[in-house]
């Protein structure tokens, strides 16, 4: 597997259209997320020319991967339609703060993919530890993330200093949280 | 439910607030003092099941999640990995693992006690709540169709 990580003008060419397709596979089709989707792609207002995405490639040249890295300093998934998940704590605006949203690894090549089996396999590992570098490579000493609850115990086994910004929400029937990620005790700063 | 006064909570003097890491700290006494509530419990369909430990048999291995917040402003959250276990023939909910939570436990002297630390005595501490029941009231409610297959499947497996 291989890593592939930029802004949309530095990620090869193709890359970008591959992401917001695998998006709607897993976020719309899979997960069932009401996400704004237009001819298979998942794209939103945070996907700017800024924007930096991170994705793992396997072996056959099939995106296993996705995340997407925010600068805090501007508009941000979090701040922007979330900010009650942070318990109250206003918005970070910080160049040490990135947002990580969009993470997902499934793979679709395994014989029974599940939006439930993501956690399950070796891209997901290998994609949260690249974003945090990625995070890290631009100045970021922390990470909040707007996530499914179970990427918490994901973040922790992998040995990641993280914990939670407040309780859970469900919406849309979804139960997700905020979790800040320290990226300078992970061994990136 | 039994109401919150942060003046009232032995060791404890000052109002909950978040701090910039996005942590509430306060004392164990002070946590103790304050009520959670269930907020959701869900099934772990992803987790990594042991091998079964009966012999000849293939016991269905039940695990899951559950999340619960004080009624405070702002709020403390905990949750937790759970396992159904059998015991002797009996089932009953075990905590498995840490407990993950929003809270930075302080010494006497509001110094923080650091993760870990914090981490041992939010296990103890929850270990002592009455969880169980309500976790399997939602989890009955949520998943009755499921558990249904579920306890089918054990059924014959047993033969």
């Amino acid at each position: 597997m291989r890593v592939i990580s930029g802004a949309v003008a530095g990620l090869p060419e193709g890359y970008y259209g591959r992401v917001t397709h695998y998006r709607h596979r897993v976020f719309v089709e899979q997960l069932g997320w009401h996400l704004d989707a237009q001819d298979g792609a998942e794209t939103d207002q945070f996907d700017r020319p800024d924007t930096v995405y991170v994705m793992v490639e396997d072996e056959g040249g099939n995106i296993a991967g996705c995340a997407r890295l925010l600068q805090t300093t501007r508009p941000y998934l979090l701040g922007e339609i979330f900010p009650q998940l942070l318990n109250g704590l206003a918005p970070p605006s910080d160049p040490t703060v990135w947002e990580l949203s969009r993470f997902a690894a499934m793979d679709f090549n395994a014989r029974a993919a599940t939006p439930l089996s993501q956690f399950a396999h070796s891209a997901t590992a290998l994609l949260m530890r690249a974003s945090v570098a990625c995070a890290a490579e631009r100045g970021a000493q922390r990470l909040i993330t707007v996530s499914p609850v179970g990427i918490e115990r994901l973040i922790r086994r992998l040995g990641l200093e993280a914990h939670r910004a407040g309780p859970p929400m469900i919406i849309e029937g979804h139960a997700i949280f905020a979790c800040w990620i320290e990226v300078k005790a992970s061994g990136h700063a | 439910m039994k109401s919150y006064d942060p003046r009232g909570a032995a060791g404890d003097q000052l109002p909950l607030t978040v701090s910039a890491d996005g942590y509430v700290r306060l004392t164990l006494p002070a946590f103790r003092a304050i009520p959670l509530s269930h907020l959701l419990s869900e099934l772990d369909l992803d987790a990594d099941l042991p091998p079964s430990t009966a012999s000849g048999a293939c016991l269905a291995s039940i695990v899951g999640y559950t999340e619960w917040a004080s009624q405070t402003i702002p709020a403390l959250s905990v949750g937790w990995d759970w396992r159904l276990a059998t015991t002797a023939g009996r089932v009953r909910y075990e905590r498995e693992g840490e407990v993950r939570s929003n809270v930075m436990l302080l010494d006497a002297r509001r110094r923080d006690l650091g993760g870990v630390a914090t981490g041992m005595l939010l296990c103890a501490a929850v270990d002592v709540l009455d969880w169980e029941r309500a976790v399997d009231n939602y989890i009955n409610n949520r998943y009755a169709c499921h558990l249904s297959n579920l306890t089918v499947t054990e059924s014959r497996s047993n033969l």
